[in-house]
């Protein structure tokens, strides 16, 4: 690449390879202009010049940037960053100010990223459901669904807790002990059970059913942490596990928000 | 006193020795849409036993040790995502549980 700095044809008069930025007639009243000694503050335009070549290898590109320059004082223009101010020629006709763009013209780029690229192997963005990757049976549970299996998020209370009966004349919720997980009958006893057992299994019966689920609700996530053996205090010897569930509740209403 | 009947949680709950049954208003604002086997809704019925065991358990006097219950009543999502503006809550029961039977620890003495 290469690039050419602005220069005055003084038997055109013009300038040649620069844009006049703002103009100033020159006559008689500011002739003093092309003796340069107002004092001038002027930057140096000159911030990115490219070195060539490119190569694939190295991929180098070189940034060339120049500070701006303040200039004070009346100097030399031959020092400033505009050249096209510069005092040599005799008869500056109107530019005050000239921008010099310089558009570098490139015969060609290679982007060896963009090869090595083209050259890796293809990804198979999705497997297909025949592949020997999955077992038989995986596939045929992925194509046919089974009627209590979750999708997109819909779980009914029969899918939960297997045996779930309601009774909408007497408003009664009936539930199987035996789908309660480790639910004794004496446990289940209205007057002589235990609560804490009842919770227990029922709590348990819900997440084992919640990590069945191919698709499970977004809305409510059930956590379980198995826990550790307790080595002191009252509950020494017994294992400390905590289920942990997560409701998204709509604001101020309190109820459970749809699923996304 | 401790009371540990599964009445003190569920006043309506029942039991003929193979199936317990529970009126559905015990449960805290449980419909009887969500409440239907197939079409009904699970979540609903995860949350509406949640609430109502943990509304028990703080209101009562004595709680058992071998349970014990937290309820965080969440945040305020302001983050773009799909719950955006809603309010996450976390229902926390820790057990304490015999080994390997998985069974409800005894109380301490």
């Amino acid at each position: 690449m290469s690039y050419a700095r602005p220069s005055y044809d003084a038997a055109d008069a013009t300038w040649v390879g620069a844009s006049e930025y703002t103009r100033q007639p020159y006559n008689e009243a500011n002739a003093s202009f092309q003796e340069t000694n107002t004092p001038t503050t002027s930057f140096a335009l000159e911030v990115f010049v490219i070195s060539f070549p490119i190569s694939p290898d190295t991929q180098s590109l070189t940034l060339v940037s120049y500070e701006p320059r303040l200039v004070i004082d009346p100097v030399d223009c031959v020092n400033f960053g505009l050249e096209p101010f510069c005092p040599s020629v005799e008869e500056i006709p109107v530019a005050h100010i000239v921008l010099a763009v310089f558009t570098p013209t490139l015969d060609s780029v290679y982007l060896p990223l963009s090869i090595e690229f083209r050259q890796s192997p293809l990804v198979p963005w999705v497997m297909p459901m025949t592949s020997p990757v999955y077992p038989p049976s995986t596939t045929f549970l992925l194509e046919h669904p089974l009627p209590d299996v979750s999708i997109h998020g819909f779980w009914s209370p029969h899918a939960m807790l297997f045996g779930w009966g309601y009774d909408e004349n007497t408003d009664i919720i009936s539930i199987p002990i035996s789908t309660l997980f480790e639910l004794t009958t004496g446990q289940a006893d209205a007057t002589t059970g235990d609560w804490r057992a009842v919770v227990l299994a029922l709590v348990n019966s819900m997440w084992d059913s919640y990590v069945e689920l191919d698709s499970p609700p977004q809305a409510m996530v059930l956590d379980y942490s198995p826990g550790y053996m307790m080595q002191t205090g009252p509950f020494a010897g017994y294992v400390k596990s905590e289920y942990v569930t997560t409701a998204y509740l709509n604001f101020p209403e309190k109820t459970l928000a749809d699923e996304p | 006193m401790l009371d540990l009947a599964p009445t003190a949680i569920f006043p309506s709950w029942n039991s003929d020795g193979t199936t317990i049954t529970l009126s559905r208003t015990d449960l805290f604002e449980l419909t009887q849409s969500a409440c239907d086997p197939v079409t009904g809704d699970a979540r609903a019925v995860v949350l509406a036993f949640l609430k109502t065991i943990n509304e028990r358990y703080f209101e009562s006097a004595e709680k058992p040790q071998a349970v014990v219950m937290r309820y965080e009543p969440g945040r305020f999502i302001t983050s773009e995502g799909d719950f955006f503006e809603k309010v996450e809550a976390k229902f926390r029961l820790t057990f304490y549980i015999m080994f390997p039977e998985e069974t409800i620890a005894p109380e301490p003495a």
